[in-house]
């Protein structure tokens, strides 16, 4: 009897070819997808986009730009003169983290002195490990393609320090040194002791690192959610076919299109409040800017809320059935959410990944939120992402009703 | 003036695939009057429903609802659609859903109130009209149904098996309320298996078989049609024997209206039952009744299509 039952499902699993994907070929997909998405993040396919500024054009300044030019964890994707240029781009989004190579800074062979840091780092709260990252980098980068820099401000610092050395001296250098030594267990302040002066990290950042992070989560969690939600009222269509709801509207004058039109404006007005409360809780809780961008904010929630409901009401009328369009579309969602920035910062994910991230509306609405709470950025701002989402929702609710036709009519 | 048909079929067709669903399908449905559709699976009864709720597009032929095609029809409120399965939301009370489906129906919103309130009325439901549609009984459920397909005032009413799954009570309620709608001059198409409902509410029959109406008119004429001026002849055999028995009862002419029953059209002499008896029982049938009686509607339906016929 078990042998009977053993069989049965293992014929109706093999002659239902949708059950057949979902079961086999689907968790291969989203894994090789995953795997890309969080092995990038933590391996050698990690390619930061950087916006660097030389504002010293010396010959040490010239090397370590082409050094870092060739690394392969950074992309080079802007060459602003100035400071402010790089902070624009890191503001924006056009690139991860920001390199300047200060003027007025110390000069690159020069470990210590008086005078700032020579080299600033400059991250966006939302981004804050792309900034650690470049430092990193820039270190390692420093060390082995300037070594005579190196070099020469370790001898700037003994020539400074200890010259001539008698044996007194040696005893005192070696005592010095072995203060720079931490004690077992002694916290340190920072990664590179004594180098750490080498680069000065700065935070673009207006109501604090933390408010503008909880910002970017806010946006990556409400476009998630908001898809999420979507799905259940869209795959609901299928549950008006069974009931035989369909059957008895179209009988009606307006045929099937009320069921789709009246579930899309249900479904963003339903987006537009979880977005709403996932920001009012980052606002009263986080201090995240809230009433005072409302405007901006409000024209991002509605593209989002649009293109969650018309995506999803494609994929709904594309399936046959209530469990087909659940199934497809929750495992869509979590894909394009993984892809687009709501799970992982995209800036963390192989190039070809935040690429192909571009195509989800996860993506753009993260972005026209990040422009939405940004006080220094004017409104308009955000209407090329909201254009993308508006778009995408225009022709995912066309396609829903095209495709839900077919009901009509045999 | 002339008063048009609700519905007008003339040779109605559709092929799908290799199989000729519809096949040149004649049938009037006239205002004030109930038409059942009877027939076997797969004779073409829903799918002469699709084709009059303009569902399913006919290859050749027509079909008018009071003179409009039916997307016109549609267009006009002069469709109704009463599915099998209760069409209702199920989330929603009995006012909200008959609400909804009244103005997705094409009611204009400042009728709507009133339409819902007319329909509880008629149906008995005004006491019922804040409970969720989940907590009412079957047939309780089916009038609602029933009332959603109606608030429009449609000049024709499609019908899907109406009162399945409904007690004798409710069923007798149902039948009341589509005698009312008939006579308030709405035409209704019932298709239907239960031809004793059939039987009882309906004054016409279309009988169908194999994509076409084979015979159509008052329960009268249908019967007169598959038996003439005779009587039925009809035969039960002992349950768990039908299966033996349904080889030798189709050779001998019988149709099967039931699971351990079959008729056959006979006249009027009783010899007749007592040799058709004889020779069953020499053939091996079990029977366990004989019996020679006026003819019936699912007699007359199973005869006209060859219901459980030999091969």
């Amino acid at each position: 009897m078990t042998r009977a039952v053993l069989q049965t499902l293992a014929l109706a699993l093999w002659r239902d070819r949708g059950a057949l994907v979902m079961s086999f070929a689907l968790p291969v997909i989203v894994f090789v997808i995953f795997a890309a998405i969080f092995g990038g993040a933590t391996g050698e396919q990690l390619r930061l986009r950087v916006a660097l500024a030389d504002e010293v054009g010396d010959d040490h300044a010239r090397r370590l730009t082409e050094a870092l030019a060739g690394s392969a964890n950074l992309r080079l994707v802007a060459r602003p003169p100035t400071m402010a240029g790089v902070e624009a781009q890191v503001a924006s989004g056009a690139a991860d983290v920001g390199l300047v190579i200060r003027k007025g800074g110390r000069a690159l062979d020069a470990l210590i002195g008086d005078g700032p840091a020579p080299l600033v780092v400059i991250t966006h709260p939302a981004r804050a490990v792309a900034g650690a990252l470049l430092t990193g980098t820039v270190q390692r980068t420093y060390f082995a393609h300037l070594p005579d820099a190196a070099l020469r401000g370790v001898v700037s610092l003994v020539d400074a320090s200890i010259v001539e050395l008698s044996d007194d001296q040696r005893a005192e250098a070696a005592a010095q040194l072995d203060t720079l030594a931490p004690e077992p267990g002694e916290p340190m302040d920072g990664a590179s002791g004594p180098f750490e002066s080498l680069v000065e990290e700065r935070t673009l950042t207006r109501g604090g690192a933390a408010v503008d992070q909880v910002a970017y989560y806010a946006g990556a969690v409400a476009a998630l959610f908001v898809l999420l939600s979507a799905v259940l009222g869209a795959s609901s269509l299928h549950d008006d076919r069974e009931s035989g709801i369909v059957d008895r509207v179209l009988a009606g004058p307006g045929g099937v299109a009320p069921l789709v039109d009246g579930r899309a404006l249900f479904l963003v007005i339903q987006g537009g409040a979880q977005a709403a409360l996932i920001f009012a809780v980052a606002w009263l809780g986080y201090g995240v800017p809230l009433p005072a961008r409302a405007g901006p904010w409000l024209v991002v929630t509605i593209g989002l809320a649009v293109a969650a409901a018309g995506l999803t009401l494609a994929v709904a009328t594309l399936c046959q059935t209530a469990r087909q369009s659940h199934t497809v579309s929750n495992v869509a969602v979590l894909v394009v959410s993984a892809i687009g920035g709501s799970m992982v910062p995209r800036f963390l994910m192989p190039p070809w990944l935040q690429t192909a991230g571009w195509a989800t509306p996860n993506a753009w609405a993260i972005e026209g939120y990040a422009q939405a709470l940004s006080p220094d950025r004017p409104w308009q701002a955000v209407l090329p992402a909201t254009a993308v989402l508006v778009a995408t929702g225009a022709i995912g609710w066309g396609t829903a009703r095209q495709l839900a036709r077919r009901w009509e009519r045999m | 003036m002339t008063i048009l048909p609700a519905l007008q079929a003339r040779e109605a067709s559709r092929r799908i695939d290799d199989r000729q669903v519809l096949d040149g399908v004649d049938l009037d449905v006239a205002r004030g009057r109930i038409v059942a559709l009877a027939g076997p699976n797969g004779a073409g009864k829903t799918s002469l429903m699709r084709a009059v709720s303009g569902r399913l597009r006919l290859d050749r032929g027509s079909v008018l609802i009071e003179g409009l095609s039916p997307a016109e029809a549609r267009r006009h409120g002069r469709l109704g659609v009463v599915p099998q399965d209760i069409a209702l939301f199920p989330h929603l009370t009995v006012r909200e859903n008959l609400s909804v489906l009244a103005r997705l129906a094409g009611v204009a919103a400042g009728a709507v109130a009133a339409r819902v309130d007319e329909g509880l009325a008629w149906a008995g439901l005004a006491d019922r009209a804040r409970s969720s549609t989940r907590t009412l009984s079957g047939g309780m459920r089916r009038r609602v149904n029933l009332v959603a397909g109606t608030l429009h005032k449609p000049a024709l009413l499609l019908l899907d098996e109406p009162t399945v799954g409904v007690d004798a009570e409710s069923e007798a309620r149902l039948h009341a309320l589509l005698r009312s709608l008939r006579d308030e001059g709405m035409g209704l198409l019932v298709a239907t298996h239960n031809l004793d409902e059939a039987a009882a509410i309906c004054d016409d029959v279309a009988v169908m078989r194999e994509g076409r109406v084979v015979a159509s008119g008052t329960l009268e004429a249908i019967v007169t049609r598959a038996f003439a001026a005779g009587r039925e002849l009809a035969i039960s055999v002992d349950a768990g024997a039908a299966s033996a028995a349904a080889g030798v009862l189709g050779r001998e002419g019988f149709r099967q209206t039931g699971a351990h029953t079959w008729v056959r059209a006979a006249g009027h002499a009783l010899a007749d039952l007592d040799d058709t008896e004889r020779r069953l029982v020499a053939a091996g049938v079990r029977v366990a009744e004989a019996r020679l009686r006026e003819p019936s509607l699912r007699g007359a339906v199973a005869v006209l299509t060859g219901a459980g016929e030999a091969p």
